[in-house]
Formats: structure tokens, sequence, C-alpha cells
């Protein structure tokens, strides 16, 4: 079992990307917010509205996705990390392929995360994922 | 990098990132402080997502020579503007900061965005700085663009 913050966090990544379960290492009550003001960002707060919201959601827009930590800091049971989020759209489209980073805050307590504070590239995610193109106001 | 660094060398870092954001507080209350002070002549300096303002500098130099210029002209000015932390992550030589913002466009329009804020630092300079945040807003809002 994973010991650290850190750690947890770390085999939640890994458990992300390599099929095994995720959601042993969330709390059933944790709250997870994807910032900003695309499609996919808002506060979710439990699993029903994190499984039934935010990634059933994904799932309608994202056919693959890879997680990997770049950065991890923390001396105690906040943890912040550089990620980088790349994969496919249902299309087909590879989105993030240049590897670009982006930031998250995790909050673990006693072997499990309890938050999750993701913020991610806002306009890649309206652009690659939605296919929205920004014009000018008129 | 090893998960566990000196305290002191964490609260040094924290020290200086604090001071960043200080000396951004002062300057835009009108007080005569270079509110990169704090950046390292190598910085590298990034702003995240796909706007027209989104990209990396190297250097001091290039982030006030090239980057403010494009960046200043774009925003409102008005009092209670800034950018306010909320929270600091640190361990060594990195920190992160929760933090929002308050601002406007030329126009006036509201501009406040979130924020994940991420330094290094290293001899009591900022070596590395990425802004990230909802690059989507800032789009809409500073470049007065919107969505189809």
């Amino acid at each position: 079992m994973a010991s650290s913050p850190k750690d947890v966090v770390r085999e939640f990544v890994a458990r992300l990307n390599d099929g095994r379960d995720p959601w042993v290492l969330l709390s059933a009550t944790a709250v997870v917010t994807v910032n900003g003001t695309t499609p996919l960002s808002g506060r979710y707060p439990g699993f029903a509205l994190i499984r039934g919201i935010l990634v059933d959601s994904a799932r309608k827009v994202i056919a693959s996705l890879k997680v990997s930590v770049d950065q991890l800091i923390g001396t105690g049971s906040r943890v912040a990390a550089l990620l980088r989020l790349s994969g496919h759209t249902v299309a087909g489209t590879a989105f993030n392929a240049e590897g670009r980073l982006c930031g998250c805050v995790f909050a673990v307590n006693a072997g499990v995360i309890e938050e999750v504070i993701l913020f991610p590239d806002t306009s890649l995610i309206e652009s690659a994922l939605y296919s929205r193109r920004f014009v000018p106001d008129a | 990098m090893p998960d566990a660094a000196p305290a002191s060398s964490t609260a040094a870092s924290e020290t200086v990132v604090r001071q960043f954001f200080a000396d951004l507080k002062a300057a835009l209350n009108g007080e005569p402080v270079n509110p990169y002070r704090t950046l390292a002549d190598n910085v590298e300096f990034v702003v995240t997502g796909q706007t027209p303002l989104s990209g990396t500098w190297h250097g001091r130099r290039a982030v006030m020579e090239d980057f403010l210029p494009r960046a200043s002209p774009l925003m409102g000015r008005a009092p209670g503007h800034g950018l306010f932390p909320l929270e600091f992550i640190a361990e060594g030589n990195r920190v992160a900061v929760l933090a929002r913002g308050r601002g406007s466009n030329v126009l006036g329009m509201p501009y406040n965005n979130s924020y994940f804020l991420w330094f290094e630092v290293e001899g009591g300079m900022i070596t590395r700085y990425i802004e990230d945040f909802d690059s989507s807003l800032a789009w809409r809002i500073i470049f007065r663009v919107h969505l189809a």
C-alpha cells in the first residue's frame, strides 16, 4: 500500500495509465475541480458526480489519455504536481503531443486522495476536444 | 529529485516567491518597484495555453522587452486589481502557488482568473516561472474573441 502523500499520487497516476482501478485511491467523498470555463470544467464532489458527469463527459470526447508526472512536491498532505496530459480524441486526433505541462494539486489523507484541483490547458480543450475556434468579436 | 529537501531550503524558496507577490502588489499600487526584480537573468518564463500571449521566454530581458510590452497594453488598470496568492506548496527549490487574479481588459470588462503558478528558485532568484490558468477565458476577454 502506498504510504506518503506523494507515493499515493504516483500510484494514482500509475493506475490511471495501466488500467488498474484508480478509484481505490480516491476517497468516496473526494472533490475534483477542473479549472476554467470549458465543458469539462467545474467542481465535482463525490463519486457520483465525478463518474457521472466528469468522467462520462470526458469519455465522449477523449478516446485515450496518458498522464505522466514531471514534478511532484509537498511536505505535508497537499501535493503539487506538474503533469503531462496527452492522448487522442474520439475522432482520432492527437492532443498535446508536444507534452506541455499543466498544474495539479492533490490533498491526501490516510492513504487516499480527498481533493484534486486540475489546471488543464483550457484553450486546448476547447479547440482539440470540442473543435471550437476562437474568432474575433463583431 | 529526492523527496526530502532541507526545511531551510524550502523556507528560503518560499520567501523569494512571497517577495515576488509583494513586489507585484506594490507595483500595481503605484510604488516604484520592479515586480520582476526577483526573476533571474536566465529565467525560463512560461505562459501556458494557445493564446497569442502563450509561449516561453528565455531570460529576464526577454520578459521585460518582449513579453511585457505585448501584455501590458492589453490589460486594464484599476484599484483593487492584482494577483492574490491563496496557498503555497513548497519543497526545496520548488514552489507551487494557487492564486486568484482580479483585473480587466482595456475596455474595463472584468477579467478574474484562477492560477496555478510554478516557481523554481536558485541563489535567491526565480529561475523558472510557469503560469497555468484558464487560457480560454484569457483569450476571450483580453483578446476580445468568442468561441464558435
